[in-house]
């Protein structure tokens, strides 16, 4: 387990990132059962400035506690450190987020000193290619108070032929909130700048276009934290979880419907959709643990 | 503190007359249609029959549908027709809360009836401590037309400025005499950008009538947003016509506070009214039940023009039920109390007795179903293209070509705006040597004519949600225009034709000012004509009218002047009283995306404006 006093600087990490080649999982990484790339950042208080620039850039109310996706924001460094570790089964360019459960189980003051730790939980074959989790912990005083399992895929030539998802994706459920959102063409280095996730797919259309999208695409972490500083009102209190499905990138620019409605059994549903309501980019909800 | 009622008694012949519950009575079953539109189908082109797929806009409106009143609440309403001026204010209890400024101004200029693409008033709105400065202020200014109150929780300062819309700009290429139009139209654009002069005085009257418009507007607004327990006292005398060159200094000063700048003021800026909102005294809250306010004001949201009547003037390509004539009539009491509202309102906004009211208040009422009105619909039509066609023949050809005839091809489209449909139509004017006779300010009365005109109409648009049958959109609507009059005044200016009041006040030297069309239909106009005042990408320069907050008003606070809504790179995305539901979809019940908008962050719009202050204004 590496213990880290601060945030690993993410040059190195990206230019590691650059030169490492292809690389595929063992059968060894594929078997393995325990955590692995450990990695501990002691205790910290948040820098102010940077978490005032996130909850600018998403639109998270002020309000003295951790947006529920900042951990993961604050965690980002130690994600990239990882996948850019030569020893990490897949390579970190391309990856793509595909998944994410985020549990917020007690509020965050934003004065708090917050510990986090890292962890590769799993590593898989699936379909479409390789599948990692990560499972990242925040803990206050040695307390759990929030707990992320996010899931990324790497690309690889798919055996069975994809299903066309249905076109009609409209939820039918009556809006909570209905809004268009403006996605401008420079989000995904915006974003960076406060997240440090340079991933080429979200900078420019030709360092994306070497990964096989048309235009640069929007971070699915960003878009996830649009759409929960969009619902605050309306989610329930602690302890919650988040779960949210990345479907279709949102290409940049663009501009995208947000929908939330009620869930049946409380919580909230939420899904990002294309502007004419055809495509859905993402789903999730939040409930109540 | 004891509350200070001002000293002028009402008296009795300047009260309004109460106004009553006329419902329209619905066609038979087989007549009733809705608009029943919906989103285009795969691979199908959108047009103004089907549903946009999406809005994105920061206004509070969005795409509505009327919701039913019963009689009850539609008694309530009518209360807010008919209110006289508040006597004064009680010192203020309670912190205005953002939401309740943002539902004020969402009722008051953000939806105030104005002319499509002019963006021509802005709000500065100031707490307890700056009223009681403003207060002083006002008090030092000549003509007031109402006491200055005590007292004032907040204050509105609406600056105006002149009417200048594409339509304006041709209008600078009309009447010149061929030969010497390659001088005179230059010469005409500097008088106009440096003299605010007109090319023809009826658009010089539009923003009198839209300030007139607005002060009616937003004493009510004041009263729904607080559900009657806040009150209005609206002062615009001193900021027209002779109250204006006499309260210049007082006028600057009030200016400058709302940190009005010199390149503003170059374009014409200038205050044009001041609302004084304060707590009502006992006795003079208006009686509203929580829900029912709501529900007004989320009609009010959803009134707009109604220019179609069905099987009279839709387009071919419309669909069928736009085709079919409906067996409706507005009927005679409903008129009369459009006719009452629009008398209590001028008695209101000049203050003098409802019989002179009704002698300056020129209305020429146009019976379209009798065979009488049908033959004078027909002139004034005749009229109206007979100028038209004058207007197009002699446009300087040096101007027209080179913009590949956009001028001429501007001056045909407006045929199509001024057609007069409806079952009852009313041309509204003034004489105006009747009403400097009567001692007032000829421009005053102008205003006072805006807000008689969009009150009348708005007993019908209120009427028309009464009982209003599920298989039905509305019973009633109207449209109000000054398009008719502003093409009979380029006659009058240019082309020797009478004003359209002249037939019907022989020897009264009438102007005609607006034009109002009363309409008896189960369905409303296609989305397409609201979308043009709401998506960017359908209409372009058209979109102008619904303005979001951060654009029209700005709040004093800390002594500095913020947008309205604009925070934390975060713009308004709410749409005002969405609680009440009423917004169009599908038939099918899918939604318009981005329609029903997302509330201000709770934080922020339950946080007070302002802290409440002791001090007197």
């Amino acid at each position: 387990m590496k213990i880290l006093e601060k945030s690993p600087a993410l040059l190195p990490s990206w230019l590691r990132a650059l030169t490492g080649g292809r690389k595929s999982p063992s059968a060894q990484d594929l078997a393995a059962q325990e955590p692995r790339h450990l990695t501990r950042l002691l205790p910290q208080v948040f820098d102010h400035r940077l978490l005032g620039k996130y909850r600018r850039i998403c639109g998270f109310a002020a309000d003295g506690t951790l947006p529920m996706t900042w951990p993961q924001v604050a965690a980002g460094p130690l994600h990239v450190a990882m996948f850019t570790d030569p020893a990490f089964p897949v390579p970190a360019m391309g990856i793509v987020h595909v998944r994410n459960r985020i549990e917020q189980l007690q509020s965050i003051a934003d004065t708090e000193a917050v510990e986090l730790t890292t962890w590769l939980a799993r590593c898989e074959t699936v379909d479409q290619g390789t599948q990692v989790q990560v499972v990242t912990e925040a803990t206050v005083a040695g307390e759990l108070r929030w707990r992320s399992e996010l899931t990324a895929l790497v690309r690889g030539k798919s055996k069975t032929k994809k299903e066309k998802s249905p076109q009609s994706a409209q939820v039918e459920s009556p809006s909570l909130r209905s809004v268009m959102v403006h996605v401008p063409v420079d989000m995904g280095r915006r974003y960076a700048r406060v997240a440090g996730d340079w991933n080429p797919i979200h900078q420019y259309a030709w360092t994306a276009k070497a990964f096989g999208f048309p235009r640069a695409i929007a971070h699915g972490m960003w878009l996830l934290g649009r759409v929960l500083a969009e619902s605050g009102d309306d989610l329930p209190s602690y302890p919650r979880v988040c779960e949210v499905h990345f479907r279709r990138p949102v290409l940049l620019p663009s501009t995208v419907a947000l929908r939330t409605f009620a869930q049946p059994h409380g919580g909230i549903g939420f899904a990002l959709l294309s502007r004419d309501g055809q495509t859905r980019h993402l789903y999730g909800s939040v409930q109540a643990l | 503190m004891s509350p200070h009622r001002s000293e002028r008694p009402l008296h009795a012949d300047r009260a309004p007359k109460p106004l009553e519950v006329t419902p329209i009575t619905p066609p038979p079953l087989t007549q009733r249609w809705r608009r029943a539109a919906d989103f285009p189908a795969e691979g199908a082109k959108a047009n103004r029959y089907t549903l946009p797929r999406s809005l994105e806009s920061t206004s509070p409106v969005g795409y509505r549908t009327r919701v039913p009143l019963t009689r009850a609440e539609a008694a309530q309403a009518l209360q807010l027709l008919s209110m006289t001026r508040p006597t004064g204010f009680a010192p203020s209890q309670l912190p205005v809360t953002e939401q309740e400024l943002f539902e004020e101004a969402s009722l008051g200029i953000l939806s105030s009836r104005q002319s499509t693409n002019f963006r021509g008033h802005r709000q500065v709105s100031f707490g307890p401590e700056d009223s009681a400065r403003i207060g002083h202020l006002l008090r030092s200014l000549r003509h007031l037309e109402a006491p200055v109150l005590d007292n004032a929780a907040y204050t509105h300062v609406i600056l105006a400025r002149p009417y200048r819309t594409p339509f304006t700009m041709l209008l600078t290429l009309a009447g010149h005499k061929p030969g010497l139009s390659l001088g005179s139209v230059p010469w005409r654009i500097y008088r106009k950008r440096f003299h605010y002069e007109d090319d023809i005085p009826s658009i010089g009257y539009l923003q009198h009538l839209h300030i007139g418009i607005l002060a009616d507007v937003s004493e009510r607004a004041t009263v729904l947003a607080s559900g009657g327990h806040r009150r209005a006292q609206s002062l615009m005398a001193p900021f027209c016509g002779v109250g204006r060159e006499a309260n210049r200094p007082v006028a600057h000063a009030l200016e400058e506070l709302c940190g009005l700048t010199l390149a503003e003021r170059h374009l014409g800026w200038r205050v044009g009214l001041v609302v004084q909102v304060g707590q009502a005294l006992p006795g003079e809250e208006i009686d509203l039940e929580t829900g029912t306010c709501r529900k007004i004001a989320a009609n009010l949201m959803a009134f707009r023009s109604e220019r179609i009547m069905p099987g009279v003037n839709a387009e071919e390509k419309a669909p069928p039920q736009y085709q079919t004539r409906q067996d409706m009539d507005v009927s005679e009491d409903l008129t009369l109390m459009a006719g009452r509202a629009a008398y209590n309102a001028f008695a209101h906004w000049t203050g003098v007795d409802r019989e002179l009211s009704k002698k300056l208040l020129l209305l020429e009422r146009i019976d379209v179903l009798t065979p009488g009105g049908k033959e004078r619909l027909r002139g004034v039509r005749q009229q109206l293209n007979h100028v038209t066609d004058r207007l197009i023949a002699d446009l300087p050809l040096w101007a027209d070509l080179p913009t590949g005839k956009a001028f001429s091809r501007n001056a045909e489209k407006g045929r199509k705006a001024f057609a007069l449909v409806g079952q009852r139509i009313y041309i509204g004017g003034l004489s105006r040597p009747e009403v400097e006779q009567a001692g007032l300010d000829w421009l005053m009365a102008v205003r006072a004519m805006g807000a008689a005109a969009s009150r009348g109409t708005l007993v019908a648009e209120l009427m028309g949600t009464v009982d209003l049958p599920a298989d039905c959109d509305l019973l009633g609507g109207c449209c109000l225009m000054a398009g008719p009059v502003n093409q009979n005044d380029i006659g009058k200016q240019f082309y020797e034709v009478e004003d359209l009041l002249a037939q019907a006040y022989p020897g009264r030297t009438p102007t005609s000012l607006l034009v109002w069309t009363l309409k008896a239909k189960t369905m409303t106009d296609p989305i397409g004509n609201e979308e043009q005042l709401l998506n960017a990408a359908r209409q372009g320069a058209l979109v102008d009218l619904r303005v979001g907050p951060h654009e029209a008003v700005r709040l004093a606070q800390g002594g500095a002047l913020q947008p309205m809504r604009k925070r934390d790179g975060k713009l308004n995305a709410e749409r005002a009283f969405a609680d009440v539901g009423n917004f169009a979809a599908s038939p099918d019940g899918r939604e318009i995306l981005g329609n029903s908008g997302s509330a201000w962050p709770r934080a922020w719009a339950e946080k007070a404006v302002w802290p409440v202050s002791g001090s007197k204004g």
